[in-house]
C-alpha cells in the first residue's frame, strides 16, 4: 500500500518537474503556464476569498442539480421499472433524450429559466436525471422475479414488495448511476456557467482565459477537480452506510 | 359423511393442459392431461426429465399462471390468481443478501405484521429447529450453500404455508449434506403436518422423500405412473440406504425412467 502512494508521489511529481521545465524552453508559458504560477495564483484566488466564493456557487448549482435530478431519477425509475407497460410506451422517448448530447439544451434553458442559479440547477438535475433514472430502472427491472414471487407468496402487498425487496435490491445500481452522475452534475453546472454566468468556477475559467490569466484558468481547474472529488467520497460514504453488508461481501471477497 | 371429508383432496388437476405462446411458430405444450388428487399431509415427489413441466405444476398450484384448459383446485376451489396457503423453494435459496440469516428468517413475519416480541420468539425457535442458532447475525454471504439452504427452508417455515412446493431444492448441494437436509425436511413436514411437492429428477431422492411419486414423460408432460412409495411414513431417511425396500423401488422407479428412455427424448435423470 505504501509503495503504491510513494509511485503515485513520484508520478505527480515527474509530470509537474517535466511541466515546470517545458514552460517557458519549449512552449510558452502563455498556453500552458506553470505549476508554480499556477500555485501562486491559487494562493491569491484563495487569500482573497473569490476561489471559495466562486467554488461555492458552483458546488451548489452542482449539489441542488444532483439532488433534484437524482432524487426524480430514482422515484422514476422505480414507479417505470414496476410498471411495465408504461415503461415499454416511454422507452423511445426516454432513449431520444437520451442520446441527445445535453449542451444543445442549454440555449433553451438560458431562454426559459434566465442566466442565474436556477438555471444552472435545473440543467446539472437534467443530466442528473437521466443517468440515475436509468440505472435504477435496469436496477428495478433486475430483480429476480421468482425472488419477488416468493415474497408475494408470504402474503407481501405490492407496497411491502417494493420497500422490502425492490428498492434494496436496486441499490447497488442506484448508487452505481449517482457516483456515474457526480461528474455530470458538475459538467451541467459548468456548462451553464461557461455559456452564461457571473459567478462560479466556470465563470472563472472563461474570465481567466479572455484576459490571458492561463495560471488563473489552471487554478480554477483544480479547484474544479479538488470538488469533483469531495462530491464523489461524499457519495462514497453515504453508499458505504447504507449499505453495510456490501463491505461484508467485499471482504469476503478479498479473503477468497 | 365424515369419510367424505377425509378422502377430498387438498389439491386437484382436472385435465390439466398448459402451453406456452413462442414468439415464432406454434405455441409450446408443456404439460398435458394432468389428473392428479393430493391429499393433506402428503409428501408427492414429482419425477421426470428435465423440462417435462414439472415445474410448471407447482406454478400453476401457487396460481403463478393458469392453465390452458382443465382446473386446478385447491380446498375445492380453483385457483384464481396467487395461491397463498403454498410456500414456494427452489434451486436457488433467494435470501435477500442484505438482510442477516435471522431477519431473512423474519421477512414473512414482518410481512404479515407479527409482533416484535413473538417475531423474535419465532425466528430464535426456527433457527433452532433448522441449527443455525449460531449464524443468527451472519449475512448470507458469510456462511455456506447448506446453510443458506436451511435458512431459506426456516423463512419458508416462518409463515407457515399449508403446502410447500419445493422445486429441486437441495440440487446445489453435495451428497452429505443433500442428505442431511432431506432427512429434515421429511421429518418437518412429518412433525408439522405439511402438505408437499417435491420435483426432482434425481431417482433417489423421489424414493427417499416420497409417500407417492409421481412420475412424468418427456414434454409434453403426461403422468406416466403413480407410484406408491412403500416405506413407513416416519421413515428415517438417513437410514434408508440399508432398507431392502427402499434398494426395491429406487431399482422399479429407475426402471421406469429407463424404459422412458427407450420410448421417447432421453431424460435428464443424474445417475
Amino acid at each position: 500500500m505504501k509503495s503504491i502512494w510513494l509511485a503515485r508521489l513520484l508520478f505527480a511529481a515527474a509530470l509537474l518537474g517535466a511541466w515546470q521545465y517545458a514552460s517557458g524552453r519549449y512552449i510558452s508559458p502563455l498556453y500552458v503556464s506553470s505549476p508554480s504560477a499556477i500555485g501562486a495564483r491559487l494562493v491569491e484566488l484563495i487569500a482573497d476569498g473569490e476561489l471559495f466564493r466562486h467554488m461555492w456557487i458552483t458546488a451548489l448549482e452542482a449539489g441542488l442539480g444532483f439532488l433534484l435530478g437524482g432524487s426524480a431519477g430514482v422515484l422514476t425509475g422505480l414507479v417505470l421499472g414496476r410498471a411495465r407497460r408504461v415503461a415499454e410506451v416511454l422507452d423511445p422517448f426516454l432513449m431520444g433524450f437520451y442520446s441527445l448530447p445535453k449542451i444543445a439544451l442549454a440555449p433553451l434553458f438560458v431562454m426559459w429559466f434566465g442566466i442565474d442559479i436556477e438555471m444552472k440547477i435545473i440543467f446539472a438535475a437534467a443530466i442528473v436525471f437521466l443517468m440515475v433514472f436509468l440505472n435504477t430502472y435496469s436496477g428495478v427491472r433486475s430483480v429476480s422475479r421468482e425472488l419477488i414471487t416468493i415474497f408475494r407468496l408470504m402474503g407481501a402487498s405490492e407496497r411491502q414488495v417494493v420497500a422490502k425487496v425492490v428498492v434494496p435490491a436496486a441499490l447497488t445500481w442506484v448508487f452505481a448511476g449517482l457516483r456515474l452522475s457526480v461528474p455530470y452534475a458538475l459538467v451541467g453546472a459548468i456548462i451553464g456557467e461557461l455559456i452564461a454566468a457571473n459567478r462560479g468556477l466556470g465563470y472563472l475559467v472563461e474570465r481567466a482565459t479572455t484576459q490571458f490569466d492561463t495560471a488563473g484558468a489552471f487554478a480554477a481547474i483544480a479547484a474544479i477537480i479538488f470538488l469533483s472529488v469531495v462530491l464523489n467520497a461524499l457519495v462514497s460514504w453515504i453508499e458505504r452506510r447504507l449499505m453495510p453488508w456490501r463491505s461484508v461481501e467485499e471482504s469476503r471477497e478479498m479473503a477468497v | 359423511m365424515h369419510a367424505g371429508v377425509a378422502l377430498a383432496a387438498l389439491a386437484s388437476f382436472e385435465n390439466v393442459h398448459k402451453s406456452f405462446p413462442q414468439p415464432a411458430g406454434p405455441s409450446l405444450e408443456v404439460v398435458a392431461g394432468i389428473e392428479l388428487d393430493i391429499a393433506a399431509g402428503d409428501f408427492i415427489t414429482i419425477l421426470g426429465p428435465s423440462g417435462c413441466g414439472k415445474s410448471t405444476l407447482l406454478n400453476m398450484l401457487a396460481g403463478i399462471f393458469s392453465p390452458t384448459s382443465g382446473r386446478v383446485l385447491y380446498r375445492g376451489v380453483p385457483v384464481n390468481g396467487l395461491n397463498l396457503a403454498t410456500g414456494y423453494m427452489t434451486q436457488n435459496d433467494h435470501l435477500l443478501p442484505w438482510r442477516t440469516i435471522a431477519h431473512n428468517v423474519r421477512a414473512p413475519l414482518e410481512i404479515n405484521h407479527v409482533a416484535r416480541a413473538a417475531a423474535d420468539r419465532r425466528v430464535a425457535e426456527l433457527l433452532e429447529i433448522v441449527g443455525l442458532s449460531a449464524f443468527a447475525r451472519s449475512y448470507p454471504s458469510q456462511v455456506s450453500g447448506g446453510m443458506r439452504k436451511r435458512a431459506a427452508l426456516a423463512r419458508l417455515l416462518a409463515y407457515d404455508p399449508e403446502t410447500l412446493l419445493l422445486d429441486e431444492p437441495f440440487v446445489a448441494l453435495d451428497a452429505q449434506l443433500r442428505l442431511v437436509m432431506q432427512s429434515e425436511l421429511r421429518s418437518l413436514c412429518r412433525r408439522l403436518g405439511k402438505t408437499a411437492l417435491f420435483v426432482t429428477h434425481d431417482v433417489d431422492e423421489a424414493a427417499a422423500l416420497g409417500d407417492r411419486c409421481i412420475i412424468f414423460t418427456a414434454r409434453p408432460g403426461r403422468i406416466r405412473k403413480i407410484v406408491d412409495i412403500d416405506l413407513p411414513r416416519d421413515r428415517d431417511v438417513l437410514r434408508l440406504r440399508h432398507d431392502p425396500r427402499y434398494s426395491a423401488i429406487s431399482a422399479s422407479l429407475w426402471e421406469e425412467m429407463a424404459s422412458e428412455d427407450r420410448s421417447g427424448p432421453p431424460p435428464g435423470a443424474t445417475p
